[in-house]
């Protein structure tokens, strides 16, 4: 309880009273708009496929557009965040501003995006993050038995075990209490910042003839060639990839789908805003906002220093290659980190990276977690299903039984990310289904203030542009960066999302692992059969659900 | 199917609907919303737990320009004209905050008044507005037939409960038990210890001795609603931060170590006596249903300064109980 001191100054006066506060600081949900988009493993997915996929992109100008459509998104959730500074993110906003069939529909789309994220992110710890990171120390040290553990690891069954070893850690963790798995959150963020940043340094202060020469020193025990780095531009050319480095626009608005599959969940922290600190005030935008810039500011300033010091079109190259066993021979994937690694081969140095590096992994599951749980909790907190599936534990006071159905229910999505023949399937999949949320949203944001209007006049979001709530133009905004990724993953194949490229109706009518739309269908439908279902079985209980949505006329 | 079948009892003709909220502190938007709820729930008792007034003047001061300022939400304020100036009382009281019209000198005094002279006009800053909200009150509740029960908290002044009574149509409850339709209310605003001293504050033997006396007014408790300001000790609906002896958070780790600060009186009463249901407000942070015993035990929690207000509706008909958490 903290409260108002008894105090007098010449702009209020404050008499003693009782308070609160919230277990969540603003500093926390700045990081928590970070981690949807961890910089490190963000560069090491989305770089290095947009590179090869998508010839003569220009990779700053795909991030700027990510980095518009994230702050058009997070305007509309931040500022209806703001007015109802509730848990369960688009649930409490869509249904509260448009209906709450809808928002149970929108709340299981982010909620399959979040379960087939931690099924390919759980995959991801072992395959990008702890594999590489052995075999880099393994190199370094000069150990075969480390390089080897590296590569086993990466494989399956072992991502797959990994993953799930991974979820059920972090569920442990979150089910002893939401603020130690913030001291979790902060040390893991600051240990893979700092990593980052000292990769960063490293790129800095290295020119790139003496990377080229560190490099090639690296490379030769492996390919056994004296100057494996223009060896692999050499082979991307024969191979007939593009590296020419003038910019081809069609191509670069193609790819920041890639970047906006990452980008755009700046709002992320919404999910927990019932126990943010101030949350009712523009810090929980203004927290949005800081994610967003930590989250494109590093990630850009890194690709900046590896233009600089490695080159865009050995990167180009060398991922073109990868590829290819017979041309890439090396034991670790052209990662940026193995990229940096090779600069000093200093064992502790490369230690540093990797441990640094994997500190991402935890990071971007866990907000996976939180997801499905927190949702959960708002519908039953609203009564839309029974209470009892959120049943808080006595002792932790953290939901334990919805946290371990969670980590069971990882599983599927688990075997499927790790068995696939493709992967990109996953998080095409995982991406395409943000896009109505954010469409509704955007109506949201349009609608609130014209239909709840005391509660938005008494908000801190009740600020005007010329003559028009600011939660209008944002609304719009949202909708329009929502309909531009939903447009730019239905349909260029290029992306990986199944079936993309084919008519509306052949992606609508198919199954929801073949089709983009089939999967959005699936999931709103489920959504109106959930509330309407709930509504039936409350109303048996004299329960009139709707009135949970209403706001009271002051007048 | 049997899932869907409709339970009469629930909703039949006996049935009362009852709406609860808490701790608007001071926010004229929530009471107005309060007193409208009966409309938009189809609520016959409306039960305020206490906690109303609100905690800040802000001084609008005259300007020699004709002008008036404030300070509000970090930055400066102005109104040019009686319009303006409306509308900046407007957001002032939306915020569960007391516009007081004055001028610099007078700021000036009260700032360098002793603190209980202070408190004594904050008080009267208070009870005047709160005047306006009974008569309000008045206007729209009457011809209705609604119930409205209305009894100070920890934080409100003793004066408060004077002000309830020159309602014509808001009875005052605290520190009695009221009958309504079969059902009967015992309740008590007043809270246990806090950290702030607040103006209604008990040990928590004499808190559990007051509720024994009014529960011997009590003639059926399977029918009986307790109306308690504080919530029952270490029940979910009284988490929050402990404090030190400066107000400060004690910090686990840098982060606010939560604890139950609820009364433990209120909790042997519930566990002893076994009401239907306890409806409880004091700690915003904490909302939540949970049951001792049969009794059911509801705190919506408050969120004031967001312009909604957290309620419950609660049915009752005869020794059943229904909740549903609404913010409207």
């Amino acid at each position: 309880m903290a409260t108002d001191h008894a105090a007098a100054s010449q702009t209020h006066f404050a008499r003693r009273a009782t308070g609160f506060v919230r277990d969540v600081k603003v500093s926390d949900a700045v990081i928590f708009n970070v981690l949807p988009a961890c910089p490190g493993l963000v560069m090491a997915v989305s770089i290095f496929w947009v590179l090869t996929a998508f010839s003569g992109v220009n990779v700053y100008a795909c991030i700027v557009i990510t980095a518009i459509c994230s702050f058009l998104i997070s305007g509309a959730f931040g500022l209806l965040s703001q007015i109802m500074p509730r848990s369960g993110a688009d649930y409490i906003l869509i249904s509260r501003s448009l209906h709450p069939a809808l928002a149970v529909g929108s709340s299981i789309l982010i909620g399959a995006s979040s379960m087939l994220a931690m099924g390919y992110w759980g995959v991801f710890t072992a395959k990008i993050c702890i594999g590489p990171m052995l075999t880099m120390v393994g190199v370094a040290a000069d150990s075969s038995t480390l390089q080897s553990w590296g590569g086993t690891i990466a494989s399956k069954p072992w991502d797959m075990l990994v993953g799930f070893g991974e979820i059920a850690l972090l569920a442990l963790i979150m089910a002893y209490g939401m603020r130690f798995m913030m001291r979790v959150q902060f040390w893991l963020f600051t240990l893979g910042m700092v990593g980052f940043a000292v990769a960063a340094l490293t790129l800095l202060t290295t020119s790139r003839s003496s990377f080229i020469s560190h490099y090639n020193t690296y490379a030769q025990p492996f390919t056994h060639r004296p100057d494996s780095y223009h060896y692999f531009i050499d082979q991307a050319n024969k191979a007939g990839t593009n590296l020419s480095t003038t910019t081809d626009w069609h191509n670069t608005i193609v790819a920041s789908g890639a970047f906006i599959a990452f980008g755009v969940w700046v709002w992320f922290s919404t999910n927990l805003a019932g126990e943010i600190r101030q949350a009712g005030t523009r810090k929980n935008w203004y927290s949005m906002l800081a994610g967003l810039a930590i989250t494109f500011g590093s990630i850009l300033i890194m690709i900046a220093l590896l233009y600089h010091t490695i080159g865009q079109q050995f990167l180009t190259a060398v991922t073109a290659v990868s590829g290819d066993p017979t041309v890439y021979t090396l034991p670790n994937s052209p990662w940026w980190i193995t990229l940096v690694a090779a600069i000093h081969t200093n064992t502790l140095f490369v230690a540093f990276l990797g441990i640094t590096f994997v500190c991402w992994a935890p990071l971007i599951v866990y907000i996976q977690i939180v997801q499905p749980v927190r949702a959960l909790f708002a519908w039953a907190f609203d009564q839309v299903i029974p209470e009892q599936i959120a049943q808080i534990n006595e002792r932790t006071h953290t939901p334990v039984l919805l946290l371990g159905v969670i980590a069971v229910a990882s599983l599927p999505f688990l075997y499927a990310a790790a068995y696939t023949t493709s992967f990109f399937k996953y998080i095409a999949l995982s991406t395409i289904v943000g896009f109505p949320t954010f469409v509704l949203v955007g109506i949201g944001a349009i609608l609130f203030p014209y239909k709840k209007k005391a509660a938005y006049e008494a908000s801190v979001s009740n600020v005007s542009f010329l003559g028009v709530p600011l939660m209008v133009f944002f609304g719009i905004g949202s909708i329009v960066a929502g309909l531009f990724g939903a447009w730019l993953w239905l349909e260029y194949p290029q992306l990986g999302l199944p079936g993309a490229g084919k008519s509306l109706a052949d992606q609508l009518f198919t199954t929801p692992g073949s089709g983009g739309l089939a999967l959005i269908a699936a999931c709103l439908i489920a959504g109106a059969i959930i509330f309407y279902l709930g509504k039936a079985w409350r109303k048996s209980q004299g329960i009139d659900l709707s009135l949970n949505y209403l706001e009271i006329p002051p007048e | 199917m049997g899932l869907f079948k409709r339970k009469k009892e629930a909703e039949g003709d006996d049935a009362l609907r009852l709406y609860y909220a808490s701790d608007i502190h001071g926010t004229e938007v929530l009471w107005k919303k309060f007193l409208n709820a009966p409309k938009v729930y189809d609520a016959r008792v409306l039960v305020m737990g206490g906690d109303i007034t609100g905690k800040v003047v802000i001084p609008i001061v005259q300007e020699d320009d004709g002008t008036w300022s404030a300070r509000l939400f970090g930055g400066r304020q102005q109104a040019r004209d009686e319009a303006e100036l409306d509308g900046l009382e407007r957001r002032v009281r939306g915020n569960g905050m007391y516009p007081y019209r004055t001028t610099h000198a007078e700021v000036d005094r009260i700032a360098g008044l002793p603190e209980e002279e202070r408190e004594q006009w904050f008080e009267s800053v208070m009870l005047r507005t709160f005047g306006e909200w009974i008569k309000l009150a008045d206007e729209r509740l009457a011809g209705t037939g609604i119930r409205c029960f209305v009894m100070p908290g920890n934080d409100d002044p003793q004066a408060l409960e004077d002000c309830i009574r020159q309602g014509v149509y808001v009875e005052s409850c605290d520190e009695a038990v009221v009958e309504f339709d079969g059902h009967t209310m015992l309740s008590l605003g007043y809270s246990n210890r806090t950290p702030w001293d607040s103006p209604r504050e008990l040990d928590e033997d004499q808190l559990y001795q007051r509720i024994h006396d009014l529960s011997e007014q009590v003639p059926d408790m399977s029918r009986c609603v307790f109306n308690l300001h504080v919530p029952p000790y270490d029940s979910r609906l009284d988490t929050a931060a402990e404090l030190d002896e400066n107000f400060t958070m004690v910090l686990i780790g840098k982060e606010p170590h939560m604890i139950p600060v609820g009364s433990t009186a209120v909790r042997q009463a519930i566990e002893e006596y076994q009401p239907l249901v306890s409806l409880h407000g004091h700690i915003h942070e904490s909302p939540a249903a949970n049951r001792i015993g049969r009794t059911l035990c509801i705190n919506p929690g408050s969120d004031y300064h967001t312009g909604r207000i957290a309620g419950c509706l609660v049915t009752l008909r005869g020794d059943r109980v229904v909740h549903q958490f609404v913010t409207g």
